[in-house]
């Protein structure tokens, strides 16, 4: 009863955390300006997601190691370094992203200026992890990000063209648009893979891992989680682009601000959905900063052999802490710069594209290698996606950076 | 693995964390020192801790920057303190009887003042 | 002569050849950018009107899409003067929270998006 109730609230943690700032914003834009046509990029992404999030977990089970160690060992010393600094770098944004975006909506709530809603956010974030278990931590805005759940249930009720949404799975081009307009699907493709992908993810994930002390027999529940977790996940992010699709579309609004999203709420529930669109983007995005905030550290301790881990007193695990604390802090000051939380997450989700490759390289040669992983090796199945996500993953990443100056970032 | 068998130096030993007896982390393994002859075999003498380890294997350009970011230290661990190698390194010793965890162990005692650390 | 006069007219006019009847990126990001901004508006005040969205809520939508349209017509003063005046309209109708101004622009900026207007 207990393992059920484990592998309950893990589900659902990941679903309530699946969807960060640069996914809502997205799948929004993606909606108005494409319609039901890039579902089957969140589709594809999220089995990515589920395939690459389950070799991690697997990894930290076995072999005791979270990504970032692996990632040393197997890409030597220098392109090692190089990934760090990348891994760093994009975390730091991305948390600048997702604190300016919990600022905002907080600003929609209550009226208070935007620079002291970003600095309590920071704060609370702060004493939060200080003081709260790691466990109490995940549980938290995971289970609270579940109120984002009125998004699919407005789906529900605006009653879209299912069979559209249907066909928006299978893969495809619209070749008939306007040259111009073809580069900006490319872009969202692009973008779209990113913010399912995004490192941080794995990195937390592999973390939290190695530090519950996962072992052979946690290989089943991480790959529930994984795969049940995310695919729930992913259907809440595409639930926002459906209702994109219906509710912006016509009225010619492709969001450009990140309080639009909560519209989707809005319009078929009032004030009551709009409320809980809000709170659930507060809990999903803060959940998102303490993610990325906590994976910079993690990163930078794991590959130079610090003490880490959030199970350890912030005394046990002193550069960890002052890590973390730094991100934040740092994170903190570029939002008051007054760079605009949309610009943020584009600037995150293209760095992050680039970084992805040498993310998942070391991670995939080692849940291939018998040596490290016994006889919890990649099955033919694991291997064949995994490798085949991995070269789509490096196209995307050659791709990011043309697609975003040709196409302005997205707004073209 | 024990430390007296055959090992292929570069992908089982140099990059892997550093756990003492005590099983607190003491770094990365960020370089090796051998010892022996032409024509006779290499044996390893210590495991080298610390940036100024990383010099030789990365261009120069980059080890400059990260000097000058984290400093040049270099800490020796003999060989004699190594009691296995799997997927990490563990010693025989605590970290401290070896020169590891100075950082470490300084700030640990600074943040033991602070309150509910 | 006959050749070379047939040679740079051929030169002159291949670049607009290639760009006939389509729209500059910028000018078309531009007019984009202040389309969404202005139909954002609309759709916040007929909600507000309808009692569908809180006051706060309302408010701070407006003002950060006045602050998109301000950001919005400092861009086009430079490179697309001819967006000026249907900025400023815009940041006027937002401002009033007119709704049917709002929509005539957003509408009339659809139109000069010209293909790229609506992905279907």
């Amino acid at each position: 009863m207990g393992g059920l109730i484990e592998i309950t609230l893990g589900i659902m943690t990941a679903v309530g955390g699946f969807v960060d700032v640069s996914e809502m914003v997205f799948a929004a834009q993606a909606g108005s300006r494409f319609i039901f046509s890039l579902i089957w990029v969140f589709a594809i992404g999220t089995i990515a997601m589920g395939i690459f999030g389950e070799m991690s977990g697997r990894v930290a089970a076995i072999t005791k190691q979270p990504v970032f160690n692996l990632m040393r060992q197997r890409l030597d010393l220098g392109p090692g370094i190089i990934a760090l600094i990348g891994s760093v770098v994009t975390s730091l944004i991305t948390c600048a992203a997702e604190i300016g975006g919990t600022a905002t909506v907080l600003k929609y709530l209550t009226g208070w200026p935007y620079p002291l809603l970003a600095g309590l956010t920071t704060l609370a974030l702060v004493l939060v992890i200080w003081a709260l278990p790691f466990k109490w931590i995940e549980r938290l805005f995971g289970l609270l990000g579940l109120l984002m759940l009125v998004f699919a249930v407005s789906t529900v009720k605006i009653h879209p063209d299912w069979g559209g949404v249907a066909r928006g799975f299978i893969p495809q081009a619209p070749v008939t648009l306007p040259m111009k307009d073809l580069v900006t699907y490319g872009y969202f493709v692009v973008a779209i893979i990113s913010a399912v992908l995004f490192p941080y993810e794995t990195y937390f994930y592999s973390s939290g891992g190695v530090e519950e002390e996962w072992k052979p027999k946690d290989v089943t529940v991480n790959k529930l989680v994984a795969t049940v977790g995310f695919g729930l996940g992913s259907l809440l992010a595409i639930s926002i682009l459906v209702n994109a699709a219906v509710l912006f579309r016509p009225v010619h609004v492709d969001p450009s601000v990140i309080g639009t999203s909560a519209l989707q709420a809005a319009i078929p529930f009032g004030k009551t959905g709009l409320l809980l669109a809000l709170l659930g983007m507060v809990f999903a995005f803060s959940g998102a900063a303490v993610e990325t905030g906590l994976s910079s550290a993690y990163s930078l301790s794991q590959f130079l052999g610090w003490e880490w881990g959030r199970l350890k007193k912030p005394h046990e695990a002193p550069r960890f802490t002052i890590a973390w604390v730094a991100t934040f802090a740092l994170s903190l000051v570029i939002v008051l710069t007054g760079i605009q939380p949309l610009d943020l997450v584009e600037w995150a989700v293209v760095l992050s594209i680039v970084v992805l490759p040498a993310t998942y390289l070391p991670l995939i040669l080692i849940a291939n290698d018998r040596k490290y992983m016994n006889q919890y090796v990649n099955g033919p199945i694991s291997n064949t996606l995994g490798w085949v996500f991995y070269a789509m993953i490096c196209v995307a990443a050659v791709a990011a950076l043309p697609l975003y100056f040709v196409t302005q970032g997205g707004k073209l | 693995m024990k430390p007296n068998g055959a090992l292929k130096l570069l992908a089982e030993v140099r990059d892997l964390q550093i756990v003492d007896k005590d099983g607190k982390n003491c770094g990365i393994c960020d370089d090796i020192e051998l010892e022996g002859a032409p024509g006779k075999p290499l044996k390893i003498k210590a495991l080298l801790v610390g940036p100024g380890a990383y010099e030789g294997r990365i261009p120069k350009w980059l080890f400059w920057m990260v000097c000058k970011m984290a400093g040049s230290r270099m800490t020796r661990v003999p060989w004699s303190a190594v009691d296995k190698i799997s997927a990490r390194i563990f010693l025989n010793v605590t970290g401290e009887e070896v020169g590891l965890r100075k950082v470490e162990d300084r700030w640990i005692r600074k943040f033991e003042k602070v309150p509910t650390s | 002569m006959k050749r070379k006069s047939l040679l740079l007219l051929l030169v002159l006019c291949a670049p607009s050849a290639g760009h006939a009847g389509d729209i500059d990126s910028g000018k078309l990001t531009a007019i984009r950018g202040i389309r969404t901004a202005a139909a954002e508006a609309a759709l916040v005040v007929q909600l507000k009107q309808q009692g569908r969205v809180t006051d706060t809520y309302a408010e701070e939508m407006k003002d950060d899409a006045k602050e998109e349209l301000e950001s919005l017509r400092k861009q086009v003063q430079q490179k697309n003067p001819d967006l000026l005046s249907i900025t400023q309209a815009a940041i006027d109708a937002t401002g009033a929270s007119d709704i049917g101004r709002l929509r005539a622009i957003t509408n009339q900026l659809l139109a000069m998006e010209g293909p790229h207007g609506r992905a279907d």
